[in-house]
């Protein structure tokens, strides 16, 4: 799916040939040094994003609001941030709050999962007809995999993994998120010992003359969703290491945690510094309808801890200053306590953490009423974040499009802006 | 006495209704029984005096932060202990038309107050929280006593005296009752409650939720659910008896469907059966009352939606469970007809045994 020239995107081989700048400025058209200076810095971006599947509670996070009517049992604490207070329950992160921006208003349309998650991750663009990608996919196609040549979108989550095409939406199935199962690598990575090296390559020439005739008599997507996929093995054959849990300081494995979160947000972290253009960290479990409490206690606390590891460990090896951090949910949880002691869906009012890749830093944008019912200021969708984190990215929304067909699409929703406060 | 003598004597008859803003979630009698406590949601604790069934509202108590759960009257009726969320425990003297504090203990935990119990001899107050540790309290002044915590306890949910006075016994998260024996202070016994846990995904979920012992100090109750899941919980509501003496389970009662979660609160009548309140997801819950070790209960009301308390009168002919109101969930934007973002309420019910 070819993009318009705005975002036409250097490949690795491109950029890593000996080609001068200027002769690679040139091939590039009339964009010329300016493009190139601009993809430059697009190269070196990179993105984290943290999935909190089922809706984390911004009242037993980032806007708590003790002792009102609906604030729950917990306390606030103070961050690092002089003024800004987050739930007792992420200690550890509020003590980090100089690196970070915390949005307290974002209102969005969805109080179902089924259309929140989606909704969330594509950005909910306006209805045009075609599946718009979730935000690994856009990434990924349009920043490319930079120079390590590893995947660009990689998705690690507990259960199953797999290559997820359903992701790309319409920039085709290969743009698909390829995802680790448990931080597992995909099974049967490693060529086995039975089969030389010399004897693998003649296969693999064979695969590839095999594609290519079906390449020739079949739709391009799947052929090169299928082609890509082996590339991607291939690439991650050298990178075994990425897997090895063995390699892992002990340290980094206590600071991080031992449960499913902490292990994966490590891994994410290696990812990131193997140079993975958009690393997706999913965590499950947070739908608290019943025992909301409770069950935060649990939660966040562990959350607290792998979130400000893996900040620390990117602004400590001067990261952060082009890995966008993002962690938010596909909603937030109501401010009314129910009957089991839980919180329901609440779009009306949730707020969203991030930092990094020049958004400013130790603020917090936005806000809601005293009693955390609604925003108290300009509601943020989730069309602005996209806006802001595309531009964040050095994408520009306003220019960059997709190519569907023919059809110019953009990238982040029309009638929606880039938030100025959190943009440096 | 068999069950159907039981169930012939202390069928319960629903007497009255009363609400109260915003949810309770504790109730306790006076000694006297003419002074009914709610802890609540929004810190207060608001009284009543119930020496008939027109309940007449007394001034409520206020002074406390985040959620005041633990409350327990003194022996002669005339304080009140109270413990909040931001781990604040207060005396509270009754004697007067607005109770004014004894003493107070800013930081008795830190964080939550889970839950109290007052000693036989009305001498010590015990109070167990999120911090992990059982905390002993002189009731006179509030002086601290003691501290005890055990290296692999984790949040503490309750605690209850035996009636001897002689041991503790603590319900954790991870469903271990651990005993202490109060005049040494050395940790004598774990009981092994862990089916009242599970690890899902990365969340504890269930636990040590209720305990209660009966008045000769033979059986100790421990309530909470089997769970299923995490996240928007599903787990069949259980009570465990023990054979205190012996540290054995004698019975293990499932009380209804995965729907129904939760063992919230249970009392140990003297005729020989238990009283369970029941809080399952939104709009589930139910009262039980049964005789142990039989199949099923004799009685059971799931009319009440999400029981979280139950207090026996102390003559053991009433007692009190608090509900939630109808409706108290929903996802998104719900609006009451003043176009208002509402709370939620707590039903208390009052029930006669028919004895």
């Amino acid at each position: 799916m070819p993009c318009t020239p705005h975002e036409h995107l250097c490949s690795r081989r491109a950029w890593l040939g000996a080609t001068a700048a200027a002769s690679f400025a040139a091939s590039l058209g009339p964009f010329g040094a300016h493009a190139v200076a601009e993809q430059a810095q697009r190269k070196s971006k990179q993105v984290l994003f943290i999935w909190i599947d089922g809706g984390m509670s911004q009242l037993e996070s980032w806007d708590p609001k003790p002792h009102t009517r609906f604030g729950g049992p917990l306390r606030a604490i103070p961050t690092s941030v002089p003024g800004i207070h987050f739930s007792e329950l992420v200690p550890r992160t509020a003590k980090l709050m100089e690196h970070l921006a915390v949005v307290r208003s974002l209102c969005t349309k969805d109080n179902s999962h089924s259309a929140g998650v989606a909704r969330i991750q594509r950005g909910d663009p306006k209805n045009r007809g075609v599946t718009y990608p979730y935000f690994g996919s856009a990434v990924a196609k349009l920043l490319g995999p930079g120079e390590s040549g590893l995947p660009p979108y990689i998705w690690i989550k507990p259960g199953s993994g797999g290559f997820i095409h359903q992701d790309a939406g319409l920039l085709g199935p290969k743009n698909g998120a390829l995802a680790f199962g448990d931080g597992q690598p995909p099974e049967n990575l490693l060529r086995p010992d039975t089969i030389a090296e010399t004897y693998d390559a003649e296969r693999q020439e064979l695969r590839a003359l095999l594609n290519q005739r079906y390449a020739s008599q079949h739709r391009p997507t799947a052929s090169e969703a299928n082609s890509y996929v082996y590339d991607m093995a291939h690439a991650l054959m050298k990178r075994q290491d990425l897997f090895d849990a063995t390699r892992l300081d002990p340290r980094d494995v206590e600071r991080y945690g031992s449960h499913d979160l902490g292990r994966h947000m490590l891994q994410a972290r290696n990812m990131l510094e193997a140079g993975v253009t958009f690393v997706k960290v999913n965590s499950y479990g947070w739908d608290t309808h019943h025992d909301n409490f409770n069950a935060h206690m649990s939660l966040m606390p562990k959350f607290d801890q792998a979130f400000a590891a893996i900040i620390e460990d990117l602004a400590a090896r001067s990261m952060l200053d082009n890995v966008l951090v993002i962690a938010l949910s596909e909603f937030g949880r109501t401010p009314r306590i129910n009957g089991a002691a839980g919180r329901d869906h609440w779009p009306e009012a949730w707020s969203a953490i991030m930092a990094g890749a020049g958004l400013r830093k130790g603020l917090v944008v936005g806000k809601t009423n005293d009693e955390g019912t609604f925003v108290d200021s300009e509601p943020f969708d989730i069309g602005h974040m996209f806006h802001t984190w595309f531009t964040a990215l050095g994408i520009d929304p306003h220019k960059t499009e997709y190519n569907n067909h023919g059809q110019p699409l953009p990238i982040a929703h029309d009638n929606c802006r880039a938030v100025e406060e959190l943009l440096a | 006495m068999n069950t159907q003598t039981l169930a012939e004597q202390f069928t319960p008859k629903q007497i009255t209704t009363i609400e109260a803003d915003p949810q309770v979630l504790k109730l306790r009698y006076s000694p006297d029984g003419n002074t009914l406590a709610a802890a609540c949601c929004d810190a207060r604790i608001r009284r009543w005096d119930v020496t008939s069934d027109q309940w007449k509202e007394l001034s409520p108590i206020q002074g406390h932060h985040g959620w005041t759960q633990a409350i327990e009257f003194s022996a002669d009726g005339r304080t009140l202990y109270s413990g909040d969320s931001w781990g604040e425990l207060r005396a509270w003297a009754l004697d007067a038309d607005e109770p004014q504090p004894r003493w107070t203990v800013p930081q008795a935990h830190d964080g939550w107050l889970r839950e109290m119990a007052l000693s036989p001899d009305g001498k010590t107050l015990a109070t167990c929280g999120a911090d992990k540790t059982i905390r002993l309290w002189a009731t006179a002044d509030g002086s601290p006593q003691a501290a005890w915590q055990d290296k692999d306890n984790e949040d503490l949910y309750i605690v209850r005296y035996s009636p001897d006075g002689t041991m503790l016994v603590a319900g954790d998260r991870k469903g271990y009752v651990w005993q202490w024996e109060v005049a040494s202070g050395k940790l004598v016994r774990k009981l092994d409650a862990s089916l009242l846990y599970k690890y899902d995904r990365i969340q504890d979920v269930g636990g040590v939720f209720s305990l209660a012992f009966d008045a000769q100090g033979e059986q100790l109750a421990v309530g909470g659910n089997k769970p299923k899941n995490g996240a928007t919980i599903q787990g069949i509501p259980t009570l465990l008896l023990y054979n205190f003496a012996t540290g054995e389970l004698a019975h293990t009662h499932e009380l209804g469907e995965t729907k129904d979660c939760d063992v919230m609160d249970i009392h140990l009548h003297a005729a020989g059966f238990f009283l369970a309140a029941i809080s399952g997801g939104p709009g589930q819950g139910k009262v039980v009352l049964m005789r142990g070790g039989d199949a099923e209960p004799f009685f059971t009301e799931t009319k009440i939606a999400n029981v979280h308390s139950l207090a026996m009168h102390p003559s053991g002919k009433r007692f009190v469970v608090s509900g939630t109101n109808k409706g108290s969930n929903g996802n998104g934007r719900r609006l009451n007809k003043e176009g208002e973002y509402p709370n939620n309420t707590s039903p208390i019910h009052l029930f006669a045994l028919s004895e």
